[in-house]
């Protein structure tokens, strides 16, 4: 550890930090605009420029000391930039000096020559790096000539979400090398020289990247803001509120931008295990659902807004059945008697995955006290199949984990997973344990972005993942690579898998998966040999995938190898929504069949009920899932319902076919806890106020539930915050002991973000975190006096298509104009329509069919109408389709087809 | 006329214009790529070879040395737009940079740049309607000491007065006839 010398005061700092580090850690603010910790220097904006001496060396190159004993330091003739300048033993540097306050103040008002100074109408205003290091360092007045400034047209748009003013921007190159280094997209690139310099895109679509609005936060200037919140708000005037991104797993720390009850924008919240600083577009944009205030679904809505804002109850009238506004009191008295009349074996209840914990508990402790019923199940089918909570409670990712600590020592396994679409935060800390060195491998049934980073990459055929991970399990053991200490302590069954597999050879692995048996044992010892290793599973193995033999696979590989069970170790599911996890861990799970499977806490149900499928003759109950647009069974079982109950944000298909509709407060208008797939247990605050008179789906449990309880039992439903309801799950839900809310601190309002640790280089618009990081509930295997069980079971390899058929599988999208994604408009170039059948080129020139032309394809059951979007990452053989076009209820993910084509040009629009 | 590295004048441009790369400039590509470490390396050879096949470096060229190249087109268009010698507008098969900067000046420099205006009869950014040359005032080519001077594609021209510019003028018109 060098020591150094700046402005006098010692301190010892490890090799290779920069200047601007260095003097950070001694209290020292040096300047920046370019430098950013996340990002390699590049010394492009010289705010940083200090002076710089190094120890003056005898002819015996020893130290030379002056008369007080002190060093003899050789001052550099010119200043260097902080930001780049590497310590060195004996450095000295100066910050303070009147040369440097001379030369930050010149640099400012060189870089002041061009800028428009229009701060008063700069989304950025009020929050610039520019406008603060000027006000603190720059000087009063400029010595260039206000008519001479270089113009450029403004503003221009980089892409439909990210607008460019290119006169503001002092070229430090963030957003270039966050596109570059960070997020992969190299599509952000400097034109020209000089004044004429300018960010240029040619990707097509234009700045084609899943994090463009990161740029937005990390530029210094006004020159890169979003359309989104363009003109909105001065954000002196926001009221910053934290919260947690509903949208996928990851979980996201977020600050919600609240004025005059509307989100003005979201933006990250630093948290250094989960999203870091960043946040993907999706998460940053698509939050126009909770402010929905048009109907675009439907017949027309009593209240004129799209948004719920009172319950409806089904009444007939002279235009035949209807939903009509109602009071709460009138509709809760009406689903009281209705659910009541139809006793415990004449329920039914289903919830999405997206609620709070809170919500989740509440609707099954309804559903199994009040009604005494255990007919519960979870929408969507994901993670329904027998890869399910049960084994993430067990194996999965240890706690303590950080994707952002991995490095050399570590390998990623990703199978049967699209980070970037499923969960993008993910794939960008993957990507980088990659280039910290991780050995990432990575398979799927067609090509993903994650490729790139590979050091093992494999397109096996579809079904065949259980083959895939049992030929990596046998290559380990063949090259004697097991952990035998670990496996002797920990785990049993060992000789009887070695038996089992002995006719399952690498060789058979490898035909059974379509790849290379010596690519297989590369990996398989990559995998092996790394210290740690993670194992990363998506929705291609969660979907319901029936192959009884995925999950002994995935155990017996993460076994064999010894990565489980302690911090960086495991196995990751990408889970499709915010809260899959807490739905897992609140008993809302149920097999394939329907049959609910589980109590909170994975405490098996001994009356798990008859139903098989969604019973159509029963009273059904719909807490925030719109499965109705997803599935036809769903539907159909819906329409014949006698009595159905839909509790949503919106007036959705589903609610159409409702008999009452009661309406719910989105996840920003209330509090509550959400578990990412990591199961991290996470606090957010409300930050506007419901419409209307929605309510909360905890609210709404409770007063229902106190409706029809007799007096004695109301006692224990009086919730009067999710706070209360969270302290009950601490006791009932083992895994949730230590989740009560005083665990879980969330900052109040947080000031702006001064005084941390990073804010120097964030400042502007970075949002500090003193409420913790969440809470990470620990996996059994953590327990060391747990021994795991490892079992051989053949894999079922899904048989090959006949000839001429080709298979159909399932794969998300980020952009899945989903029912609440599809409320932002300005997200509608980005989406993915359910209608595309995404087909490789190779198919398309046999079929003959050219982008946006119509096909049919026949499963033999069905007959599904498709338009043509070509994808060059797929393989010849495989057409793709989203998982809620055919998910639905059957939870099968891969059909042999026939592809007719319909019509084999683009149709007309 | 296929121009190349190799050959002659690389910032001369074919006479017909291409859509495409040719096979011969593909197999120089290949040829060019193989001597560097990656594909990324020959970024600018190969711009040449393109600029010199296409008249300048129009969208489709920097798509297809991206596509070569694997990169993506917005980096090549960077490098494009950084160096001077490339060109991502319609040239002249001449570009004329002349120096007018401060020591050149001195030496008459911009008298020089008003003379080979009149005699060309374009201003400086444009290009003569015959398509042969485009002239530039450009700071610095570093010939001060022999100024006035001009740069024409790689060819230096040092000392000049109007009418040894206008021999030269006359030699390069001779020279594409012929």
């Amino acid at each position: 550890m060098p020591k150094v010398t700046i402005d006098g005061q010692e301190v010892n700092v490890p090799a290779g930090t920069v200047v601007v580090e260095a003097a950070r850690q001694v209290g020292n603010e040096i300047p920046v605009f370019c430098y950013h910790p996340k990002l390699a220097p590049v010394g492009m904006c010289r705010m940083c420029l200090v002076e710089v001496g190094t120890p003056r060396l005898n002819k015996d190159r020893q130290v030379e000391l002056d008369v007080d004993g002190k060093p003899i330091i050789n001052w550099m003739p010119k200043f260097q930039t902080g930001c780049t300048q590497v310590v060195s033993e004996g450095m000295a540097i100066r910050t303070q000096t009147s040369q440097v306050a001379a030369a930050r103040k010149d640099v400012l008002e060189f870089l002041l020559t061009s800028h428009p100074l229009d701060c008063p109408v700069c989304d950025k205003g009020g929050e610039c790096p520019l406008q603060n290091l000027t006000m603190a360092y720059g000087p009063g007045v400029s010595r260039f000539d206000y008519a001479v400034k270089f113009h450029f047209q403004k503003p221009v748009h980089l892409n439909n979400l990210i607008t460019l003013d290119r006169e503001r921007c002092i070229q430090c190159a963030r957003c270039t090398r966050f596109s570059d280094e960070i997020a992969g997209d190299p599509v952000l690139g400097f034109e020209n020289r000089g004044r004429g310099m300018e960010i240029v895109t040619l990707s097509d679509p234009p700045f084609d990247s899943k994090f463009s609005g990161n740029t937005t936060d990390i530029c210094p200037v006004g020159a890169l803001t979003t359309r989104d919140f363009r003109f909105r708000a001065r954000v002196w005037e926001l009221e910053d509120v934290p919260s947690i991104c509903n949208h996928c797993a990851v979980g996201c720390n977020t600050i919600i931008g609240q004025r005059v009850n509307d989100i003005k924008r979201i933006m990250p919240r630093q948290n250094e295990s989960v999203n870091e600083i960043w946040l993907c577009d999706k998460g940053r944009f698509a939050h126009h659902f909770a402010n929905s205030r048009q109907s675009t679904l439907g017949p027309p809505v009593p209240s004129g807004t799209h948004r719920l804002e009172t319950p409806l109850i089904r009444r007939g009238g002279p235009q035949g059945d209807r939903l009509v506004p109602a009071s709460w009191p009138e509709a809760l008295k009406l689903v009281a008697e209705k659910l009541s009349a139809a006793g415990p074996d004449g329920v039914y209840g289903i919830s999405g995955d997206r609620l709070p914990n809170e919500d989740m508990y509440l609707f099954q402790k309804f559903f199994r006290q009040v009604l005494g019923s255990n007919h519960l199940a979870r929408w969507p089918v994901v993670a329904r199949g027998p890869v399910t909570g049960t084994l993430f409670q067990e194996i999965g990712l240890s706690s303590g984990s950080n994707f952002g600590k991995m490095g050399k020592d570590t390998s990623i396994l990703v199978v049967g997973a699209d980070a970037e679409e499923e969960a993008p935060i993910h794939f960008l800390r993957i990507k980088q344990a990659g280039d910290r060195g991780a050995a990432l491998i990575v398979a799927n049934p067609y090509h993903t972005k994650l490729e790139k980073y590979g050091r093992h990459c494999f397109v096996y055929r579809p079904g065949s993942a259980a083959a895939f991970v049992w030929g990596l399990v046998r290559a380990i053991m063949d090259a004697g690579l097991e952990q035998k200490e670990f496996l002797g302590s920990r785990a049993t069954g060992l000789a009887e898998l070695q038996t089992g597999m002995e006719q399952y050879t690498v060789a058979r692995a490898a035909e059974l998966a379509g790849v290379k048996a010596e690519d297989l044992q590369a990996a398989a010892q990559t995998f092996a040999q790394a210290a740690n290793g993670v194992l990363v599973i998506g929705r291609e193995l969660l979907g319901s995938d029936t192959d009884p033999a995925l999950p002994e696979a995935i155990r017996a590989l993460l076994t064999v190898t010894g990565h489980i069970g302690k911090a960086q170790n495991g196995l990751l599911p990408l889970l499709p929504h915010n809260n899959t996890q807490g739905a897992l861990d609140m008993g809302l799970d149920a097999g394939p069949e329907y049959r609910t499977k589980w109590l909170p806490g994975y405490q098996p149900v001994t009356d798990k009920g008859t139903s098989s499928g969604i019973p159509a003759s029963s009273a059904i109950y719909v807490i925030g899932s719109d499965l109705g647009s997803e599935s036809d069974l769903a539907r159909q079982a819906l329409e014949a319902a006698p009595f159905v109950i839909v509790q949503d944000l919106l007036l959705t298909e589903t609610a159409l076919l409702a008999d009452v509709v009661l309406p719910a407060a989105a996840p920003m208008e209330r509090e509550g806890t959400f578990t990412s797939s990591e199961r991290r247990v996470q606090r957010f605050k409300p930050a506007l106020q419901p419409p209307g008179h929605a309510l909360p789906d905890w609210w709404i449990l409770r007063e229902l539930a106190q409706v029809m309880a007799n007096a004695q039992d109301k006692t224990g439903w009086r919730y009067d915050t999710p706070a209360d309801i969270m302290a009950e799950i601490a006791h009932v839900v083992p895994q949730y002991a230590t989740m009560a809310y005083e665990n879980l601190p969330v900052p109040d309002l947080p000031s702006r973000k001064l005084d941390y640790d990073d804010s120097l280089f964030y400042r502007g618009t970075s949002f500090l975190n003193p409420g913790g990081e969440g809470q990470v509930w620990p996996v059994k295997a953590e327990d060391s006096a747990v021994v795991l069980q490892v079992r051989w079971v053949e894999p079922a390899v899904a048989g090959q298509p006949a000839a001429g058929q080709t298979w159909l599988i399932t794969r998300p999208h980020l952009y899945d104009a989903g029912t609440l994604l599809s409320q932002t408009a300005l997200l509608q170039p980005q989406m993915v329509p359910h209608t595309w059948l995404h087909v490789s080129p190779a198919d398309a020139a046999r079929w003959g069919v050219a982008e946006g032309a119509a096909v049919s394809v026949s499963t033999g059951e069905d007959m599904l109408s498709f338009v043509v979007h070509l994808d060059a990452d797929l393989p010849a053989g495989i057409v793709t389709a989203a998982p809620a076009r055919l998910e639905g209820a059957a939870g099968q993910t891969r059909w042999p087809v026939n592809v007719t084509v319909v019509n084999a040009q683009r149709l007309a629009s | 006329m296929m121009t190349s590295l190799k050959s002659g004048n690389i910032l001369e441009t074919a006479a017909q214009p291409t859509t495409r790369l040719s096979e011969s400039a593909l197999r120089e590509i290949d040829g060019l790529i193989k001597k560097y470490a990656t594909k990324r390396s020959a970024i600018m050879p190969v711009l040449y070879i393109a600029q010199a096949e296409y008249g300048y470096l129009t969208h489709e060229a920097i798509d297809e040395v991206a596509r070569i190249l694997e990169l993506d087109p917005t980096e090549v268009l960077s490098i494009a737009g950084f160096y001077t010698l490339y060109f991502t507008h319609p040239v002249g098969r001449y570009v004329v940079q002349i120096c007018n900067d401060l020591p050149c000046a001195l030496r008459g420099a911009e008298k020089f740049v008003t003379e080979v205006r009149q005699e060309l009869g374009i201003a400086p950014n444009e290009t003569t309607p015959d398509g042969m040359f485009t002239l530039e005032a450009v700071p610095c080519i570093a010939a001060c000491d022999n100024a006035p001077c001009m740069q024409v594609n790689l060819e230096y021209y040092e000392k000049l007065t109007l009418e040894k510019a206008r021999e030269i003028f006359a030699q390069l018109r001779q020279a594409v006839k012929g």
